[in-house]
């Protein structure tokens, strides 16, 4: 049984709540063992690294050296948690100064980290260690009704040379997943861009029309809903659509769900469950595109 | 045979409009986009025009949008392209102006790294002989050196793409190299300017600018060493600055973000005054997805603040 680390990051815990609740439903279903680490701090999420980057660094070496204690590797729900973390541990593993510089001040709080922890991000254990078939086996409800565009995050893709998984011009995992979980993938450009939240306080007429601009071709190629692996792009995708619909000038009314929240859908765990009652942008279009199919697919 | 298709513009044909003409051509291993597009040139259709001169990566001419993304043509193997994609997509690089086919004015690209100040501003007098830089000084602006203009980065800067008025990776790459020079005696003046709006911190950070540059230049981490270095000078004031501040500042005080203290206080009076604003909040509370403001500290909060204590420590120490 697959075990992990899990860093559940701060809005997935917050704001985004229904991302924490739906992440640990689907976990159990597949066997995913997540061993939650309630001490670890904000990964920095870039502002911290603004201010203080060394800190920052100092910090996410602590959260490794918590789950290196455990002998796991880490496990997050968030495109910019996956970034930050990676970023820090490939320069800990890259570099013995910056390792010594760490772990220098961990020993004032009684830790040490070797440089042998892994960080993945969800989409990413989905797709290659429980892997599709396994999935495709706990589908239980059939999705087929819905068009569902994948909303990658920035930075689950880029820099391909830190995060090293996914073609970041190319990618595909999303949609092989959303293919197995039975529903129809739609490929758009905006799919692989930035939502614009990590500008939305300081440009938000920028952000806003990134995020109409994404959102309007994922609709236009067919779109009915989308799903994001990064809780950061939700509250821009979900919580501010609104405005983004003024910047572009009509309304999209286009669902925005998590991509545990997709997985937990087709797997049959309920709406309510998995907190879609909480978005702004109502879910009810995929509730009932799904339910209008009510004949559940027999278990294999 | 491997499709190529190829974005075609001409002011003075198909009544302005663009076009995109497709070839069937046998393409050999080995051959570059620069290749084919010669050979199309040669072979197939003269009007077809593009920039290109060195055929070795260095001049940064050829820069183009190859499916979908900014690259050099003349380091770019076409079979490559064709093996991931099922064809060859050729177009001109993202956020100038086409000009004719591949070839877009590059004027508000150059603008912008003008805009900058793109030469060592010295003030007091010239130093005797050589000027000494140590080899440590100049590694820290490494990652903003070896760029050849191409424009790759601000093709695909999405940034940019929602706002013209946006400096940009190459413009900015290009200011840090400046602000990390011991010969320029503007550090403090520079991270000012660079502070303003459109500057540093109008980056959305996705990345794009680092992934997509042809000579391994890091734009991105460039334009957030900037950042900290601004901060470090007290220019606190940028919207941006206020905004990294008061996230910083909630993280240190419970170990993770604080949503809805960040927003107060990056936000301000527009909290309470910015109507959109005010309807969003409203909606999170009525829907049960508004964010803590009173978050309990995470286990451990105290070797957080001995974490801080003691690189503050090493800093003071190192300053001494």
């Amino acid at each position: 049984m697959p075990k992990y680390a899990y860093f559940p990051g701060c809005v997935g815990q917050d704001s985004c709540k229904e991302l924490d609740m739906s992440t640990k439903l689907i976990a159990h279903r597949l066997g995913l063992e997540l061993d939650e680490l309630e001490e670890a701090t904000c990964c920095g999420a870039g502002f911290v690294q603004d201010v203080d980057y060394d800190l920052a660094t100092v910090l996410n070496a602590r959260t490794f050296a918590l789950a290196e204690a455990k002998g796991l590797d880490v496990l997050t729900v968030c495109s910019t948690c996956q970034y930050n973390l990676a970023k820090a541990n490939h320069e800990l593993k890259k570099s013995p100064e910056r390792l010594a510089m760490a772990n220098k001040h961990l020993a004032e709080v009684g830790l040490k980290y070797n440089g042998t922890v892994k960080v993945k991000h969800l989409l990413q254990v989905l797709v290659d260690e429980i892997g599709l078939e396994t999935l495709r086996k706990h589908v239980r409800v059939d999705i087929s009704a819905l068009n569902i565009g994948a909303f990658y995050g920035c930075q689950i893709l880029r820099p391909t040379d830190i995060l090293q998984w996914e073609n970041s011009d190319n990618p595909q995992s999303f949609e092989r997943l959303i293919a197995a979980l039975g529903g129809k993938p739609v490929l758009y450009e905006g799919r692989k861009k930035c939502c614009g939240f990590p500008i939305t306080f300081v440009n938000e007429k920028a952000s806003m029309t990134m995020n109409f601009k994404n959102m309007e071709e994922a609709q236009e190629r067919g779109a009915d809903v989308i799903a994001t692996s990064c809780p950061l792009c939700h509250i821009n995708l979900d919580m501010y659509q609104r405005k983004a619909d003024k910047v572009g000038g009509r309304r999209l009314d286009l669902p925005i769900l998590h991509l545990p929240q997709l997985v937990g859908l087709a797997m049959g765990i309920s709406p309510k469950e998995l907190g879609l009652k909480r978005h702004l942008i109502s879910t009810d279009s995929v509730v009932e595109a799904v339910k209008a199919k009510a004949a559940p697919v027999a278990a294999s | 045979m491997t499709k190529l298709r190829v974005f075609r513009y001409d002011p003075e044909k198909n009544g302005g409009k663009s076009w995109y003409q497709t070839w069937d051509l046998d393409i050999a291993k080995g051959k570059t986009v620069l290749d084919i597009l010669h050979e199309v040139h040669y072979f197939h259709d003269p009007t077809l025009s593009f920039r290109r001169s060195c055929n070795s990566a260095i001049c940064g001419s050829c820069g183009m949008r190859l499916n979908k993304q900014a690259r050099l043509a003349c380091n770019t193997q076409a079979l490559d392209l064709a093996e991931e994609y099922g064809e060859v997509l050729v177009e001109p690089l993202g956020n100038l102006r086409p000009l004719k086919d591949l070839v877009v004015d590059m004027g508000p690209f150059w603008q912008s790294v003008l805009d900058v100040r793109p030469f060592l501003i010295h003030q007091g007098k010239e130093p005797e002989g050589l000027y000494p830089v140590t080899k440590a000084q100049m590694d820290l602006t490494r990652i903003a050196r070896d760029c050849i203009f191409c424009g790759a980065c601000l093709s695909d800067c999405t940034s940019r793409e929602a706002n013209p008025a946006f400096l940009g990776p190459a413009a900015l790459a290009k200011a840090y190299k400046f602000v990390g020079d011991p010969r320029d005696d503007a550090t403090e003046g520079r991270l000012a300017v660079y502070s303003e709006p459109n500057g540093i911190w109008d980056c959305d950070t996705c990345l794009y600018c680092n992934e997509v540059c042809p000579m391994g230049v890091k734009p991105m981490d460039a334009i957030l060493m900037m950042r900290e270095m601004a901060l470090e000078h007290g220019l606190v004031r940028a919207q941006g600055a206020r905004h990294a501040l008061a996230f910083y500042d909630t993280v240190m005080k419970s170990g993770k973000v604080n949503e809805a203290m960040t927003a107060m206080k990056s936000l301000g009076r527009r909290f309470v005054t910015d109507a959109g604003t005010v309807g969003i909040t409203l909606r999170t509370v009525l829907k049960g997805k508004a964010p803590n403001p009173f978050k309990r500290p995470i286990r451990g909060i105290q070797d957080i603040r001995k974490l801080q204590a003691s690189l503050e420590q090493s800093r003071r120490r190192s300053r001494a």
